[in-house]
């Protein structure tokens, strides 16, 4: 019963949430989205949701940062890649092998990665224990094609693995406002650049209220820790 | 050359040229003037070593004026002194003297350059009078000349341009033929007399009668060099005060340069191109801002320096802000020989969003002149809430942005938490590294049982024994002592044979005895194991029977001396 309520209760917190957006109360819309995170609620959906609401308000910095969030949690998610890409500055790999294989990369998520290496790992460890003790005992079991099919789809794991988790350890930042690097960690310093809000970067240091960015566009640079945002928190 | 003034007397030399060719006559002319001037008596000539004086003239004016109900008599007295060089230097021609009423005068000493076939820099006379003649500044006795006060500058530094007629004779009709002209240059006029005003000057040491034409402030577009070109006048020219007419001539300018040098390389992104002095101010209209409805913002920059040609700053452009090109408005006044005032940029922004809106700073640099670096200033940011306009939130605007595409729809959504990689991640790996471990643990124990008879015969001995054991309490159960007896007998002699490698079933109790002894097995244990082997053979081999409770007996006895032995 109580679970009928609840699941009443939720499902008519979606209702006006979804209500709201269609109405253009974006600001209510966002609200109703951010009481689930506080519940502890965490899925791309949400996090898409989050980051329509406020691409709609104006607040594209913000946007994106859920826009990515959703994105490393389900990095297939067509409507998550659509959404990013109306910020992408980034160009297509010219070679084409490389570029259909990290097009594969990106589009399984770091914890698809993690069910495969644990997977292919396991029938790896086990098929290589066979043949260990069929060197002493009598076992009919055809290990070679295991032994390949786990080997190919474990090296293939590991490799999206380290990418995705370079790439979650790398902390990603989106910046939220337009703002300004500067050569070293005080405005007294050289000014190098403008960075424009929804820009994309990998955090290298922190010192103080300053991070030291690299840019994905290649540049880098100390900006205010209050302009920018990491998508996965550490 | 230095006029000295003193109590209404003025006592002055100068030359009429300042390079001159061996061998030539030159002049030197001494003149005092002053008011209510008396006879002041004649100079004392210096003697000039390399120079001699070959004789001297004496001229006398006098000038009434009644000014303010005053008058005034100015007496001039110009003593010229003819010279000669007779060799090759620079000399420099010692200061004449005059005392006048008990007051001693001294004139500034005067350079001169006596050179080898010099070329003559005196005026050089018309062929006739009346008609037109183009003359350059070799003309010395009429010429002209645009004077600048730097050489050098910065692009947009001001410099200030003067054109002066000089002249030693009296002029009349001066017609400027065509205004003086500049190139890459932007040029700001100070002043344009209508009516020549003369004054005395002395240039070079010579003295001259000077007329200002016209001043320009000229501020160099870029790094191009400034061209200052020859102009033209026309005027009469009068041989000496008795003349009545007088010769028409041409007077050219010489063309001048002034040469732009590059700005310190060090200058900031934002510098375009502002050089002099200046402040920067905002003014931004923020009361009712809406996504459809532009606002405006007043960049103003006040101050000195060449606010004519200033770009407007750079703004910078966001995602949610649209900024058309600014409108400019410049207000300037000439201040002495600067041009000051305050140059307006208004800029017209849309946003394309509603909501807290940042504008951010906007950066500016001006080239500062007297201290040679660069000055940067910024102002802003300035955050403005931007109401929804007739469009709503996300209108048509919005959409367009960056590619045209819109974003996806909203996902539905479910409570599920999906985390970047799964919970206990590592310990999903154990139980494979278990199996590996217990694989290799079998493998290797495999081998040594395979390739080690005694650790096989060890390994084996529990096995046997718990079978032997249980097989044991079978037959006692059973109440089967033939049974029972030789399963015991085959027991410990398996037992023998695992644990001391003996062959017990092919020797007498009293051998195995003996061996085991060798073997140094406690001695206490041995009459026990013969005494079992007996009884058992005595039972399998007699009609002798043994009750339950012996046999339970003798199987304690038997773990008792496998446990010793073991």
């Amino acid at each position: 019963m109580l679970y009928i309520s609840l699941l009443m209760l939720f499902s008519q917190t979606s209702l006006s949430v979804e209500e709201c957006y269609k109405k253009g109360e974006y600001s209510k819309a966002l609200e109703g989205y951010k009481e689930y995170l506080d519940r502890g609620i965490v899925n791309p959906e949400l996090y898409l949701n989050i980051g329509n609401c406020y691409y709609r308000m104006g607040n594209f910095g913000e946007s994106l940062l859920y826009y990515r969030k959703a994105w490393f949690l389900s990095p297939g998610n067509k409507n998550i890649i659509n959404n990013i890409s109306l910020f992408s500055k980034e160009q297509s790999n010219p070679n084409p092998f490389i570029s259909f294989f990290s097009k594969m990369v990106d589009r399984i998520s770091l914890r698809i990665f993690s069910y495969f290496l644990i997977i292919s790992f396991s029938l790896l460890i086990i098929t290589v224990s066979i043949r260990l003790i069929q060197t002493v005992k009598l076992i009919n079991f055809p290990t070679n094609p295991l032994l390949f099919l786990s080997g190919l789809v474990f090296v293939f794991s590991l490799i999206g693995f380290s990418i995705w988790y370079a790439r979650a350890k790398s902390k990603w930042i989106v910046t939220t406002e337009t703002t300004i690097a500067y050569s070293g960690p005080d405005e007294q310093f050289k000014e190098l650049m403008r960075v424009d809000e929804a820009e994309e970067g990998s955090l290298i240091r922190k010192d103080g209220g300053w991070w030291l960015i690299h840019f994905h566009s290649g540049a880098g640079g100390w900006i205010d820790s209050t302009t920018a945002y990491l998508v996965i928190p550490k | 050359m230095v006029i000295l003034i003193l109590l209404s007397l003025t006592f002055i030399a100068s030359v009429d040229r300042t390079t001159i060719p061996i061998g030539e006559s030159f002049s030197v002319s001494v003149k005092i003037e002053g008011e209510n001037l008396s006879d002041a008596g004649n100079p004392t000539a210096p003697n000039i070593p390399g120079i001699d004086i070959l004789g001297s003239s004496r001229s006398h004016s006098t000038q009434i004026n009644f000014i303010n109900g005053k008058l005034t008599k100015i007496t001039s007295i110009t003593h010229d002194f003819q010279m000669i060089a007779r060799k090759e230097g620079t000399f420099t021609i010692p200061p004449f003297s005059l005392n006048y009423n008990g007051k001693k005068y001294s004139t500034d000493p005067i350079k001169i350059s006596v050179q080898k076939g010099a070329s003559r820099t005196t005026a050089t006379s018309s062929n006739s009078y009346g008609d037109a003649e183009t003359a350059t500044r070799e003309f010395r006795n009429v010429f002209l000349e645009s004077e600048i006060l730097k050489s050098s500058v910065y692009p947009g530094e001001p410099v200030i341009v003067s054109h002066y007629l000089y002249a030693k004779t009296s002029l009349s009709d001066v017609q400027l033929t065509g205004p003086p002209s500049y190139e890459n240059v932007w040029v700001e006029n100070i002043q344009s007399p209508t009516k020549l005003e003369v004054t005395p000057t002395i240039k070079n040491g010579i003295s001259y009668q000077r007329a200002l034409i016209k001043q320009d402030i000229l501020f160099p577009l870029g790094e191009k060099n400034v061209q200052i070109n020859p102009f033209s006048i026309q005027v009469v020219v009068r041989r000496d005060m008795f003349s009545f007419f007088g010769e028409r001539k041409t007077i050219s300018s010489e063309p001048k340069t002034i040469r732009v040098k590059p700005f310190p390389h060090n200058h900031p992104a934002e510098f375009i191109d502002a050089v002099g002095n200046f402040s920067l101010e905002a003014q931004i209209d923020t009361s009712d801002v809406k996504t459809d409805s532009p606002f405006s913002l007043k960049i103003i920059i006040k101050g000195e320096g060449n606010l004519n040609l200033l770009s407007a700053p750079k703004f910078p452009e966001t995602r949610k802000l649209t900024a058309y090109d600014p409108e400019s408005k410049l207000e300037t006044r000439n201040i002495g020989n600067s041009i000051k005032g305050e140059r307006t940029f208004t800029y017209l922004i849309t946003p394309k969003v509603s909501g807290i809106i940042q504008i951010p700073e906007i950066k500016w640099a001006f080239f500062d002149i007297k201290n040679k670096t660069f000055i940067k200033k910024k102002i802003g940011p300035w955050k403005l809430q931007v109401k929804p306009g007739s469009d709503r939130e996300g209108g048509s605007e919005e959409k367009k942005y960056n590619t045209g595409k819109d974003i996806s729809y909203i996902s539905p959504l479910n409570e599920k938490t999906v985390s970047l990689i799964p919970k206990f991640f590592p310990l999903y790996f154990l139980p494979s590294f278990i199996f590996l471990i217990l694989s290799v643990y079998y493998v290797m124990d495999t081998r040594k049982t395979l390739e080690d008879r005694r650790y096989a015969n060890m390994k084996a001995i529990p096995r046997e024994l718990k079978n032997g054991f249980k097989k044991l309490e079978k037959e006692i159960e059973n109440n089967n002592p033939a049974q029972f007896c030789e399963d015991l007998t085959r027991l410990l002699l398996k037992f023998l044979k695992l644990k001391f490698h003996l062959n017990p079933f092919g020797m007498t109790k009293k051998d195995i005895v003996s061996e085991l002894r060798r073997k140094k097995v406690p001695e206490k244990i041995l009459p026990l194991l013969q005494e079992l082997l007996e009884r058992s053979e005595t039972v399998r081999f007699t009609s002798l029977s043994l009750e339950k409770k012996e046999m339970t007996k003798d199987l304690k006895t038997a773990k008792e001396v496998i446990n010793a032995l073991y």
